[in-house]
């Protein structure tokens, strides 16, 4: 779970990151429009692989935890605007640094 | 002009050798996980492919032997027929690997689906094959690979801390814990394996006879070999520079080969970022044609059948359908939805296994003066090529346990 974590997020670093890039107009625009299809068959991949864990029990809340901020990452990566310069793409990339930092504590605590 | 020109053979079999869609995101996979700790490792599989593909060229040259010539005198038919079947089945797995990652890098420029860029992919570049002399393909593919250059400067605009940087020279253990010191491992022989790809010297040997190097050549193999993997080798370094910079501090483990773009959109923006996809797109249609072309030498030099791209398909027909074949069957596997980081994977793993059977002949061969005469290795050929080797054969030990033990080197 501690290796699912860390990949979770990593995702979600990256997906920061290029928000940012893509919100500052430093992204090229077809790379902005193909690339989050990329993140999302990665984060996809890690929803799937956590749907089908079972945990014991004193790890079950810590499991649940990491599916929900899978489940969160993975809905604002299907809802990305389309063109950079958008100002959706700062709050993308708010939501994103937040999936991150919960991640990142849950991994700890593994 | 012609000498300059003449370098591009070294540029494209280190470019698109280790420069390949494997070397690109392994290197940036090591960088975000270790920094530049494992800068040595590059420099070391530097000088052990400047040394190999040196001989190699200088062998074919002098004794007018391919590898796969000498492969099946010193190794005998047996032996020399398993190390052909697994080299030309690692040929066709990188193939399909180079030809996945193209689809991808036309997919991000374009948007097109791509399965159809995969495609594209393939007719594109057996019809390039098909039409272009071998000195031609060559300076198209080494010289549009150039383009890497991007990382390099994208790397040095971030402005890293060289003292730091340095750091990463020697060889020292930083990690803690048995899993981090597996990774550490893994990662080391997987960047070792990539620089040291065995089609590359079955490229760079058959590609010193088709441009009828004579032995008044041997100074340029020597600069061919060196600039051409010096250049490789910097542009690894880049890529890993700029991992180090970028993702360790983010915690960003890059998955995926449209991630390694990114890191030059930070310091230039969205030229810098096109520039980047066109240097990848070059590198590793440089890395399928390699890989396809190997296939067709190596089995026409293992049975001694005419081969040579500059030769008509009717002078050369088993050359010509082994080519051809190589690009449709690789085409049909990336095609059918088999991740190109999956074939990485296992064609780097595998490569490093059997690389001592094609690099301990090169080094047996280019060390006998009945063959070789005056142009035998020296001494310090001899003793850097079986340290080399015995390194290779090392790792070559090691690979299998280790991707095992990693899960292929997941973090």
């Amino acid at each position: 779970m501690r290796s699912e974590a860390t990949k979770l997020g990593s995702i979600a670093a990256e997906a920061e990151l290029f928000s940012k890039l893509v919100a500052e107009n430093r992204a090229a625009e077809s790379y902005t429009q193909n690339h989050p299809q990329y993140l999302q068959k990665q984060a996809s991949k890690e929803l799937n692989q956590l749907s089908d864990q079972r945990a014991q029990p004193e790890v079950q809340d810590a499991l649940a935890r990491l599916q929900d901020a899978c489940e969160r990452l993975n809905r604002v990566l299907s809802e990305l605007p389309k063109k950079s310069g958008d100002p959706r793409w700062n709050e993308s990339a708010r939501e994103f640094y937040e999936i991150h930092h919960a991640v990142e504590r849950l991994r700890r605590e593994l | 002009m012609n000498k300059v020109l003449g370098i591009t053979l070294g540029i494209m079999t280190a470019l698109g050798g280790f420069v390949d869609l494997g070397q690109i995101v392994f290197t940036m996979q090591a960088g975000a996980l270790f920094g530049f700790a494992l800068l040595w490792i590059i420099v070391l599989g530097t000088a052990a492919i400047i040394v190999y593909m040196e001989m190699c060229g200088r062998v074919a040259v002098v004794a007018q032997e391919p590898v796969f010539a000498i492969v099946r005198t010193r190794l005998g038919n047996r032996l020399g027929l398993v190390t052909l079947i697994a080299s030309n089945l690692l040929n066709l797995i990188t193939c399909a690997a180079e030809l996945g990652g193209m689809g991808i890098v036309i997919n991000l420029l374009t948007g097109w689906n791509p399965r159809l860029c995969m495609g594209i992919a393939v007719v594109f570049l057996a019809t390039a094959v098909g039409v272009l002399r071998f000195q031609w393909i060559e300076r198209t593919f080494g010289l549009s690979g150039l383009l890497m250059v991007v990382f390099g400067v994208a790397f040095v605009a971030l402005g890293p801390d060289w003292r730091q940087t340095a750091t990463g020279l020697v060889p020292r253990l930083t990690v803690h814990g048995k899993h981090d010191l597996l990774l550490y491992s893994y990662f080391a022989i997987g960047i070792f394996s990539a620089m040291l790809m065995e089609y590359e010297v079955h490229f760079y040997s058959s590609g010193a006879i088709e441009e009828d190097w004579s032995v008044d050549d041997l100074g340029e193999n020597v600069a061919v070999a060196g600039i051409g993997s010096a250049l490789g080798a910097i542009l690894t370094c880049a890529l890993l520079g700029l991992a180090a910079l970028l993702f360790l501090p983010r915690g960003i483990f890059p998955d995926a080969l449209s991630t390694t773009a990114m890191t030059t959109a930070v310091p230039f923006g969205p030229r810098a970022l096109t520039l980047a996809l066109l240097g990848i797109l070059a590198c590793i249609s440089g890395a399928a044609v390699e890989t396809a072309l190997s296939g067709a030498y190596n089995v026409c030099q293992f049975y001694n059948l005419t081969w040579g791209k500059n030769l008509k398909a009717k002078t050369a027909p088993v050359y010509t359908i082994l080519w051809v074949g190589m690009f449709v069957v690789g085409g049909i596997i990336c095609i059918s939805g088999v991740e190109p980081l999956t074939l990485v994977n296992i064609s780097i793993v595998f490569g490093m296994m059997i690389m001592p059977f094609t690099y301990y002949p090169i080094l047996k061969t280019a060390g006998d003066r009945k063959i070789m005469g005056k142009h035998a290795n020296d001494r310090a050929d001899q003793v850097l090529g079986w340290m080399f080797l015995v390194l290779i054969t090392v790792a070559s030990i090691a690979a299998l346990p280790l991707m095992v033990l990693t899960k292929a080197g997941n973090p």
